[in-house]
């Protein structure tokens, strides 16, 4: 091997100046323009507008609410796995809880329009016990719950991974100082995990905004999200500058967003090159 | 009785995990096609699914997507890991970067920026616009999965093959190929499992006549719930509930071999 | 006489049905230096952490003082420990690590400034406040370390193989450091090492362990000039091990020739006995009359000494000194009646 060797990675680079480089760049260009191809901002100034500006809070808010649920519902999961003292056990616990991240995407979230829907499983059984019929489909509390059981995984994964890797001398020592088990985990075991809960919120945030397909099967026409926006103008409208700018708007928030929450993991980065 | 506690709520959380997706693989069992009740135990969905020749499309395209995909993903990413790995620092950080942004940015924005270049390119959209899709967003985990090995790969092992008298393509073939093929594995694996499960750029980069399983599903859901989707996701569960079981085994068995874990 | 402030009585530890610790009794006093020594998987850090509270004994008591402390967590236990790894806290600074434990006791912000200075002059760092952790050097996170363990005032500190992890000069400076420390601070200490020479530099009392039993304990002279077995003789030092008979007391016959000593015959029932000859304690020179003659065969600089090895009839002694004699010169070895240790055979 030597450095002529380098022309195998060219095939690849012009694969990516095409297909990964250029479509982001039309997509800007699609952004600022109009439909006779002119530079305009017009796209933006109608995205500015209470209607999308609702929709684009909304969505951040559903993500991160679904974000804070994941991690309350999550931490405690990855926390318990990783005591578990057996190797055995402890692996077929993680195995069982990461297990769903291979399946469909569509079908876990179509699996709770068999629950929720208005002749589903929890309707038929509130009849049964002669109870009132509840509208548990086509509302943000299923596009919530849709989000939370999808992504759950995603939280759980890195902050075992994590919790894993941590020192038990740590918690060890701490308890020697005479921290009690409740301190030891507030002051050592928590701050030390932090990285692994900055992963699992990135990996629950990021998709939780930008979906379509949870708020379009679960949360029906009413509960736009901007996902859906996007969809419906290239798909439906067939307003590709205006779906254009609302996808840069999206992925530049959601840069910042990645960029806020590293900026904040660099400062612990230091602390995990010890754990490593 | 802190311990209990804490099974208990593994339990739950497993429970809340795992009971949508068995009640729906018990109503596609189930013979009356409203889900109020439970009318019988009943294949007719399944034969349903397999006289729909729709289904028999979007599971044909699935299968034929995903094989290319992962085949020509592997390779091609397997040789730019190589390319990659010997150019200097600057470079190599700027090619990385570059190959990131389909692994960070959301599917959607993939999706709907290649829909855009397709039309740019005034390709009509269908099998093979899917394809350099799914191509696309495959390549970059290869080459993440590769490159760490390539890195871990002791240097002196090439001096000596050099120094053995193998030529730069022997070196490549006898010897770096062998040391990172557990990153080859896994990219493959990653490719393989990525594409067969996408949906959202398939559905941006797709045309009419042709859709994948995902999309097929995606559409009937829009309309309801139908038994049918329910027999067909019974059956994708299995398959890949079983995929990963044989996977599991097989790396068992090497860890029993090598006496490591993978 | 001092008194005691950790005493174990019959304690006993297995794990997985396999006995570590097999029902041993010991006492340590206040102020104490003391070291467990013993070789590796003999069960040293068994019995530390059954001091600190991290092991649970299978049976047996723990006192500390005279309370029974088996059931007190640890957390709870005035004892604190320096571990072989340190694990200082990798997302706390230096003056953090130290006073983790007056913050959990609420301590006002005053008095644990000037408490970690005041450590942190103890072991020698002063003005690292700020420092990370991870930025000091091994021996200085060592010494970090300590300060934390003695934040709480523990009345006992327990130290696992702290050095181990040290190089070589490193360890020889900790070393004077740990002893100028506890003299300093005149805390009871409890180490754990399997390096004699540092057991023998450091403690006040050594006790020596082999397979989860207690072998000799006593002041590092009694140890290393009165090995009570072979074992303890082997391990403490480097040792000549000869096979002798006794059929009277003061009297020992070996290598074909008899010599005075000062022990009487341990043993009635044989007349079999073992011989324990220090390598520095034997003389070089010319064949005499009641010498045992030999030829040397390898001589080798250790820094300060010779070791030189001589074979005679049936025996290859090994002879530390600081004289020159080159191989294959014909020699006499010479020891005095208290230069010869006798232990029963067996
Ligand atoms: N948690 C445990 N479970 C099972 N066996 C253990 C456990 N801890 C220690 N042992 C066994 O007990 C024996 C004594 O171990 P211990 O760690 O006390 O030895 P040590 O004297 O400290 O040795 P070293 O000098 O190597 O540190 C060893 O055989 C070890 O394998
Ligand atoms: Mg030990």
């Amino acid at each position: 091997m030597n450095k002529n060797m380098r022309v195998l990675g060219l095939p690849y680079v012009a694969w990516m100046l095409i297909f990964i480089c250029l479509p982001i760049v039309l997509l800007g260009v699609y952004s600022f323009t109009n439909n006779t191809g002119n530079f305009s901002l017009e796209n933006f100034k109608s995205f500015f507008t209470p209607i999308y500006i609702q929709i684009l809070l909304n969505s951040l808010y559903l993500a991160f609410i679904s974000t804070v649920i994941c991690f309350i519902l999550g931490y405690p999961v990855a926390y318990i796995i990783a005591k578990i003292p057996s190797e055995k056990t402890r692996n077929t616990f993680l195995l069982l809880f990461i297990l769903p991240m291979w399946m469909n995407f569509l079908l876990r979230t179509y699996s709770w329009m068999t629950l929720l829907g208005n002749n589903g499983l929890i309707n038929t059984l509130l009849q049964a016990l002669s109870l009132p019929q509840l509208n548990l489909l086509y509302n943000s509390g299923a596009v919530l719950l849709g989000m939370v059981y999808n992504f759950l995984p995603f939280m759980i994964y890195p902050i075992y991974s994590i919790l894993i890797k941590i020192d038990a001398n740590y918690a060890i020592a701490a308890g020697d100082l005479g921290a009690n088990p409740r301190q030891t985990f507030m002051k050592i075991t928590f701050p030390l995990s932090i990285p692994g809960v900055i992963t699992g919120i990135t990996m629950v945030f990021m998709p939780a905004v930008s979906t379509f397909v949870i708020p379009s099967l679960l949360g029906g026409g009413q509960n736009m999200l901007i996902g859906n926006l996007i969809e419906q103008q290239l798909m439906q409208a067939g307003n590709w500058h205006f779906g254009s700018a609302a996808s840069l708007i999206m992925m530049t928030i959601i840069l910042i967003a990645m960029q806020v929450m590293n900026r904040f993991d660099k400062t612990q980065q230091k602390n995990m090159e010890m754990l490593a | 009785m802190k311990k209990a506690l804490r099974n208990v709520y593994l339990y739950i959380m497993l429970l809340f995990l795992y009971a949508p997706i068995l009640v729906l693989m018990v109503y596609s069992f189930n013979a009356s096609k409203s889900r109020g009740q439970w009318g019988g135990f009943t294949l007719e969905w399944y034969r349903r699914l397999f006289m729909d020749s729709n289904i028999q499309s979007a599971l044909y395209y699935t299968v034929l997507v995903a094989i290319l995909a992962t085949i020509i993903s592997t390779i091609v990413g397997t040789i730019s890991s190589i390319g990659i790995f010997l150019y200097g620092n600057r470079v190599q950080k700027l090619m990385l970067n570059v190959n990131y942004i389909p692994v960070i940015n959301p599917d959607i924005v993939t999706g709907v920026s290649m829909m855009i270049l397709f039309a740019f390119m005034s390709m009509r959209q269908g099998f093979a616009t899917m394809l350099i899709a799914h191509i696309t967003f495959c390549i970059p985990y290869v080459i993440l999965s590769v490159l760490p090995k390539l890195r871990q790969m002791d240097v002196n092992l090439i001096e000596a093959a050099m120094d053995l008298g193998a030529r730069p393509m022997q070196i490549i073939t006898k010897v770096v190929l062998a040391e990172i093929k557990p990153g080859i594995v896994t990219g493959l694996l990653f490719a393989f499992t990525l594409s067969i499960d996408d949906f959202v750029i398939s559905f941006f980069t797709t045309g009419s006549g042709v859709s994948n399983l995902s999309i097929y599903v995606y559409s009937m859901a829009k309309r309801g719930i139908s038994p049918e989707i329910n027999a067909l996701s019974t059956l994708m569960i299995l398959t890949v509930t079983l995929l990963l079981f044989v996977i599991n085994k097989r790396n068992n068995k090497k860890t029993k071999i090598t006496g490591e874990r993978i | 006489m001092k008194k005691t402030i950790i005493e174990a009585r019959n304690l006993y530890k297995e794990f997985d049905k396999t006995a570590v610790v097999k029902h041993i009794n010991f006492t340590i006093a206040e102020n104490e230096f003391v070291t467990f020594l013993g070789p590796s998987g003999c069960g040293k850090t068994t019995i530390l952490r059954m001091i600190a509270g991290f092991e649970m004994p299978t049976s047996g008591e723990i006192f500390l003082y005279d309370k029974v402390i088996n059931d007190i967590p640890a957390y709870l236990r005035p004892l604190n420990t320096v571990f072989q790894n340190y694990a200082l806290f990798p997302h706390m600074n230096v003056f953090e690590n130290i006073a983790f434990p007056m913050r959990l006791k609420k301590q006002d912000k005053n008095s644990i400034g000037k408490k970690v200075a005041q450590l942190l002059d103890v072991v020698n760092l002063g003005g690292y406040e700020q420092r990370d952790v991870s930025s000091l050097s091994g021996g200085q996170q060592q010494r970090v370390a300590i300060a934390r363990a003695l934040a709480n005032d523990p009345k006992v500190l327990l130290l696992d193989e702290p050095l181990s992890a040290l190089d070589l000069k490193m360890r020889k400076e900790m070393q004077v450091e740990l002893k100028k420390i506890q003299q300093e601070i005149k805390k009871t200490f409890i180490y754990v090492t399997h390096d004699q020479e540092e057991a023998l530099t450091l403690s006040d009392k050594i006790i020596v362990l082999n397979h989860g039993q207690i072998q000799q304990s006593g002041t590092p002279t009694d140890i290393y000039n009165e090995p009570v077995n072979t074992f303890v003789a082997d391990f403490i030092g480097e040792s000549n091990i000869i096979d002798g008979s006794m059929t009277k007391d003061f009297e020992v016959e070996f290598l074909g020739k008899k010599f005075i000593c000062v022990d009487e015959k341990p043993d009635q029932q044989t007349n079999r006995v073992i011989v324990v000859i220090r390598p520095e304690d034997i003389e070089i020179g010319q064949r005499q009359e009641h010498t045992i003659n030999g030829v040397v065969t390898s001589i080798v600089f250790k820094g300060v000494h010779y070791e030189i090895m001589v074979q005679c009839n049936d025996y290859d002694f090994m002879v530390h000194t600081t004289d020159y004699h080159e191989i294959g010169k014909d020699v006499g070895l010479d020891f005095g009646p208290d230069d010869i240790h006798i232990m029963k055979a067996g």
